[in-house]
């Protein structure tokens, strides 16, 4: 069956590398790294993480929105606002009745939850604020932009773990392809930088420890990684029928060529040791996006920096893609922000395809000699990138493979 | 109680840069939300709640309605 192009007409992040997208592909190019002691966390046993890089939220979205609502859907609008400017759409202009909206969290408001929490604890049931539950739904992030922008189609909440923003994505494909929405903004939103969550993910064993040097912990795929960093982010794309792009001259950046998913049905937290989901995911998208293997030029790969995930993830893709493309996990320099990793990622790749440049993995000094992987190291690679992969992986065996295509 | 209001309606993110006595809620765009959450956080100051407010409600009028209770912290 043939299916319409996507094409991705803008994408908007706020990642800790920067508050715009043109900030972010900066800092993951040069390598930089973000994780940071951070004193929220003061006295925890994992004490640093990767933040978004301070905004005035009130100046940026008014201060009665900025009130109202949690930190992710602040990140959230403020990246679907940096997504519509770069794909020059107008919301007075379009028919609202076409555009949708979807993003995922893994967590969603995790600030508001904890804050709220400690209040009732602390000073009781008159401490609650009434906007408590209208700011912590799961789907307050999409109904917020549709709100913003006037955006009258569906918007929807997915909640795939650290794939949510993948799904979103995926699911954005679908509404378009099936010919529900002409627009649809779709991405992720995490901010989940608090004691409690940061402690949780410790206590389980999935962080690094590296306090002595936060700067250095997040280390996909080296030989001495130890877990990942925690981080914030939001990250939106604007996709569109490429024939509708075409219609309203707006040049796409890339191509969503097709989307995979797969569940390990295997554990709640560790992935299939054989990496079932992942290769069913990848092989899911090739055959969506009408790819052969020898055609992906480039992963950027899910990448955590786990000793179990990256093993699985990288023999994955040694085994699927066994021709050597470059891999890169852009965690090194931006931590592990769950929800939004998928979509931030789904936009690094894109930038990747659109301007041939691949990011290194920061952080990577020895790379694990149990991987069979091509990847990039220290300085970003220049190489035409035809066709890329994006791979993301979750608790409870989600897994959401993204291909895209230059224009 | 006049001030304390705006004060309050400051904090939750109203514009109050142009708020008098004579301002109603409405005027100043709140909406069913906001009325909640203001009546809420003025459960410290004021016994018992306000009850009867609209947003045809002027801030004088509010104020005129509440009673202060000193003895609770705020």
């Amino acid at each position: 069956m043939s299916r319409p192009d996507i094409a991705v007409t803008g994408l908007g992040m706020l990642t800790p590398a920067g508050i715009d997208a043109a900030a972010t592909w900066r800092g993951v190019c040069a390598g930089e790294t973000t994780a940071a002691t951070c004193d929220q966390l003061a006295g925890l046993p994992v004490d640093f993480c990767c933040r978004v890089p301070a905004f005035d939220a009130a100046q940026a979205l008014g201060r009665r929105i900025a009130h109202r609502l949690d930190r992710s859907t602040h990140l959230a609008l403020l990246a679907a606002q940096e997504a519509l400017r770069d794909a020059a759409l107008d919301p007075l202009a379009w028919d609202a009745a076409r555009v949708g909206v979807v993003i995922g969290s893994g967590l969603g408001a995790s600030h508001t939850w904890e804050s709220q929490g400690r209040e009732l604890h602390e000073r009781g049931p008159g401490r609650i604020s009434p906007l408590l539950i209208s700011m912590i739904g799961p789907s307050t992030p999409a109904s917020e932009i549709a709100m913003a922008c006037g955006a009258h189609g569906p918007a929807l909440a997915t909640g795939t773990a650290c794939a949510s923003g993948a799904t979103a994505i995926a699911v954005a494909r679908d509404l378009l392809t099936t010919g529900q929405c002409d627009i649809v903004l779709a991405g992720g939103t995490e901010a989940c930088t608090t004691p409690l969550i940061t402690t949780g993910f410790a206590q389980l064993g999935a962080l690094s420890t590296r306090r002595d040097d936060p700067a250095t912990a997040s280390r996909p795929f080296d030989q001495t990684r130890d877990g990942f960093v925690l981080a914030e982010a939001a990250a939106v794309l604007v996709l569109e029928r490429a024939e509708h792009a075409a219609a309203r001259r707006h040049p796409p950046r890339a191509l969503l060529a097709g989307c995979g998913s797969a569940t390990d049905a295997h554990h709640p937290t560790s992935p299939h040791p054989q990496g079932r989901g992942i290769k069913q995911a990848i092989r899911t998208a090739l055959a969506d996006a009408d790819l052969n293997p020898h055609d992906v030029r480039y992963v950027n790969a899910h990448g955590t920096a786990t000793i179990q995930g990256d093993a699985v993830e990288a023999d994955a893709i040694n085994a699927l893609l066994p021709h050597g493309p470059s891999v890169t996990s852009t965690k090194g320099a931006l931590g592990h922000s769950l929800g939004a990793a998928g979509a931030v990622e789904a936009a690094l790749t894109i930038l990747s395809v659109q301007h041939s440049l691949i990011p290194p993995t920061a952080n990577l000094d020895t790379p694990d000699p149990a991987f069979d992987l091509n990847l990039v190291t220290k300085t970003a690679t220049h190489e035409r990138v035809s066709a890329a992969l994006s791979t993301s992986v979750g608790f409870g065996g989600h897994n959401v493979v993204l291909a895209f295509r230059s224009a | 109680m006049y001030d304390r209001i705006v004060e309050l309606l400051f904090e939750i993110g109203i514009d109050t840069s142009h708020a008098s006595p004579q301002t109603t809620f409405r005027e100043l765009a709140m909406d069913s939300l906001s009325m909640t959450e203001l009546t809420v956080m003025l459960a410290d100051d004021t016994s018992p709640l306000p009850t009867g407010w609209t947003l045809d409600t002027t801030l004088a009028d509010a104020a005129a309605h509440l009673t202060p209770c000193p003895t609770t912290p705020r």
